[in-house]
């Protein structure tokens, strides 16, 4: 090839490319629905009635040790809940000013025991107080934590807290602790140190603690004097110790014991079940389990937009009824062999990963819609069962730490309309975007 | 030579990995634009000449016409502007090339090549509005699709004499679609999106007979004919709809009595409605009739060889029509061809301007087309 001929035949190449490389200019829209047929999104509604073929309180959660917040309340006669904090590893014996060696502790100084307080959403009354229990008891079973309430006596009274705030947000609060109690326990072997607290008022008190597993909970601290060695009185010596919370019982499983660090026990609440309906939250706590029964139709053969449970409020009543509680819908994770609903309702989803929360009013008789989308598409069936079992679990952002609940009309309510159902927007299964 | 072939080869690398998107086209409604397997010099003569180019996947006796080892490459970049009403539409489109190698024993020529039949490639993205539980609600649809219909044919031409030749050739209709189908919804509407990707497959086949003969000196006329088979689009190996490969006939003449002159002719009709049925989309599938007439002259010399000076006009009707009423295209054509390195290699550059009216919306397009060939 000539030379010019070589040019101009490589000339061609850059010409084209710039033809195929022209950047893409979008100004779209204008020209559909006119010339673009067959990109229309058929849209069906439907509701399916009596797809919830199962529906249950299941109560006790969180469960015992596993409660964020601790509560402390006393509503006069209708809920009592104290707490309790175990200190089973603490320093014992002290090196003595010029002892050759360490020995038990002979003299406490100060002792006390720190709460982090929040308030709860029963306002707080302008004066309370705190009593601080020695519950510890070797013959009780130390997993049965009802057995531990008896030993809320004067006998036992430790230490006392009074406060003259009306506080709304948080409190720190140091609880003193008598010293010859505890000095009597450091120098007892195999004596633990377990505190129960119970609140007071003379009106409605609630109030909730911090737990050891968030890092700021229950806080034991005293200061040993060192004394009988030193031969001039004015070089005493103080050392102060301080301990979180802390738990060695039971041995098994080990995880039990760290749970049982500190906890609270519910000796009264009211009742906020009702026949005929489900509830969520409230004290102990209950969670709903729900179980459908969805053509498989929906969860394998369509395009589903919106799929969303409708639920229709039973009204709550109580202090803080008006406050609204955030409903989480989770997924649970169990497989579609295990037959335990409490194990279904334990291992569940992060909260708003397949399902919508929503903030819902207990006192309302809301109708409430929860989108579910998520969940219907986790429900598609494989070779040939349920990819996921069938069930919705729903529980409070508040569980274990507050008496109020959420409260529906279940699958057994009278009237039909009151009923759980389903409500799906779908597209039919057709194959889109065909030539 | 090695070097042209990489350029080639690089090229259509950069075409095909830049492929730009239309949407809303009049051009490309139902199965898709049907391109026309024109070669580069044919197209520039708005199709004029095809029934005897034997670059064109048209009349398979043509191929005679090219009496040695030969390769064809070519490209068909479009930018066209769509007007509904005050509403315009902007794009930029580039199809799979077509390609095709020729080559000669005897009496005997021999061709294999693929051209796009019927090309689907674009992008519709629209924000609307749109009913959800009898709610308003935005949205935005995002459709694209990408590929095409082809037509892979395989050519045999015999020479009987110097004034007769003709041709079979067998066709295989293959290719494929990708679409991408998307309706989104903003977050805070609770509706969730519904997302498609989808591989449609077309298969099928057909054969095509075609001669071409001197009748009077310095007049030749060419005729060629396919005749259909079964065929069929697929979704992911599963047969969906079943029609016949769209029949064809064409009649050509060109004169040559002219020193340096040859004027083309050109009546092609393509029976589309053998397609009814395989388009789910198609808002009418109608035949077409094409009509088409050029001329092609000696032009300057450049770098020692004379430039071919290409020139003419098309009037045909497309297969997918809008809203029910058949789609018109018409325009012109120019072009020119650049023999290089003593005949071994020519270079076909060919524009369209074309116009495609259909009722409430017009369409104003540049075809181009480049024709890269190679005689080894």
């Amino acid at each position: 090839m000539s030379r010019p001929s070589r040019w101009i035949a490589l000339l061609a190449f850059p010409l084209v490319a710039a033809l195929g490389a022209c950047t893409e200019d979008l100004q779209t829209g204008g020209t559909c629905p006119l010339l673009c047929p067959g990109q229309d999104l058929v849209i069906r509604d439907t509701v399916l009635e009596g797809t919830v073929v199962l529906d249950t309180n299941l109560l006790g959660f969180p469960f015992q040790g596993s409660e964020d917040p601790l509560v402390l309340a006393a509503w006069t006669d209708t809920l009592d809940i104290r707490v309790v904090a175990r200190f089973d590893s603490l320093t014992r014996q002290f090196q003595q000013v010029n002892g050759d060696a360490p020995t038990e502790i002979t003299k406490l100084d100060s002792a006390y025991v720190t709460l982090f307080l929040q308030a709860s959403e029963v306002a707080t009354p302008a004066q309370w107080f705190i009593d601080v229990y020695d519950v510890f008891e070797p013959t009780i079973i130390d997993t049965i934590p009802m057995q531990s309430v008896p030993y809320f006596t004067p006998a036992r009274l430790v230490g006392s807290y009074q406060g003259d705030t009306a506080f709304t947000d948080t409190l720190r609060i140091r609880i003193p602790i008598d010293t010859t109690f505890l000095r009597t326990v450091l120098n007892t072997p195999d004596r633990r140190v377990r505190l129960g607290f119970q609140v007071r008022a003379a009106q409605r008190v609630q109030l909730r603690v911090t737990p050891t597993d968030l890092g700021n909970g229950p806080t034991l601290a005293y200061v040993a004097a060192s004394v009988d060695t030193v031969p001039a009185p004015d070089t005493i010596v103080r050392t102060r110790f301080s301990f979180p919370g802390n738990s060695q019982t039971p041995a098994v499983p080990p995880a039990l014991a760290s749970d049982l660090t500190d906890y609270h026990i519910l000796i009264q609440a009211p009742n906020k079940l009702a026949p005929n309906t489900i509830t969520i939250g409230g004290l102990p706590g209950s969670r709903a389990y729900l179980r459908f029964n969805v053509p498989a139709y929906f969860t394998d053969s369509v395009g589903v937009l919106r799929a969303q449970l409708q639920l229709v409020q039973d009204p709550v009543t109580g202090p803080a009824a008006n406050d609204s509680i955030r409903l989480d819908g989770h997924l649970t994770l169990v497989n579609t062999e295990s037959v335990s609903l409490h194990r279904a309702a334990t291992l569940l989803s992060p909260a708003g990963v397949f399902l919508a929360s929503k903030w819902i009013t207990p006192s309302r008789a809301d109708t409430v819609r929860l989108n579910v989308n998520n969940l219907l598409r986790q429900w598609n069936t494989s070779n040939p069962g349920r990819a996921q079992p069938t069930a919705l679990i729903l529980r409070s952002n508040l569980e274990g730490g507050t008496a109020s609940a959420l409260r529906f009309h279940s699958t057994r309510a009278a009237d039909p309309r009151l009923r759980p159902k389903l409500l799906i927007t779908y597209t039919p299964g057709a194959v889109l975007g065909q030539p | 030579m090695p070097r042209l072939l990489t350029f080639v080869a690089g090229l259509a690398v950069v075409l095909v990995s830049s492929s730009l998107q239309a949407q809303g086209s009049i051009g490309a409604q139902g199965l898709g634009y049907p391109v026309g397997g024109l070669s580069g010099a044919a197209a520039a003569m708005g199709g004029a000449s095809a029934e005897l180019d034997p670059n064109s996947a048209v009349n398979p006796a043509a191929i005679t016409r090219s009496n040695r080892l030969s390769i064809m490459v070519r490209f068909e970049p479009e930018m066209r502007e769509t007007l509904v009403g005050s509403q315009r539409a902007y794009a930029n489109l580039v199809r799979f090339p077509g390609f095709q190698a020729t080559g000669s024993y005897g009496r005997w020529v021999g061709a294999i090549g693929i051209t796009p039949m019927l090309d689907r490639t674009w992008r519709n993205q629209t924000n609307d509005t749109i009913l959800v539980t009898g709610i308003p609600t935005e949205s935005q649809l995002q459709v694209s699709s990408e590929g095409a219909m082809n037509d892979a044919r395989l050519a045999l031409g015999y020479v009987i004499s110097p004034r007769v030749q003709v041709g079979a050739a067998l066709h295989a209709v293959v290719g494929e679609n990708r679409t991408f189908f998307q309706r989104s919804f903003p977050d805070t509407s609770g509706v969730q999106g519904v997302s498609q990707v989808n591989s449609f497959g077309y298969t099928g086949a057909a054969y095509s007979l075609g001669v071409v003969a001197e009748l009077l000196t310095d007049l030749v006329v060419s005729a060629s004919t396919k005749f259909g088979g079964d065929m069929s689009i697929e979704l992911q190996g599963d047969e969906l709809r079943t029609a016949k490969v769209p029949a064809r006939t064409g009649l050509g003449v060109a004169y040559f009595g002219i020193r340096g002159v040859t004027a083309h002719a050109r009546v092609d009709q393509v029976r589309w409605t053998d397609l009814e049925g395989l388009s789910s989309s198609a808002d009418g599938v109608f035949d077409a009739t094409e009509l088409a007439a050029g001329v092609e002259a000696l032009g300057p010399q450049l770098f020692g060889a004379n430039m071919l000076v290409r020139a003419g006009f098309r009037d045909r009707t497309l297969p997918f029509g809008v809203s029910g009423d058949q789609v018109r295209e018409n325009g012109f054509a120019f072009g020119v061809g650049l023999p290089l390195a003593r005949g071994r290699t020519q270079i076909d550059l060919g524009a369209q301007r074309l116009t495609r009216t259909a009722p409430g919306a017009k369409e104003n397009s540049w075809f181009l087309s480049l024709g890269f060939g190679i005689r080894p």
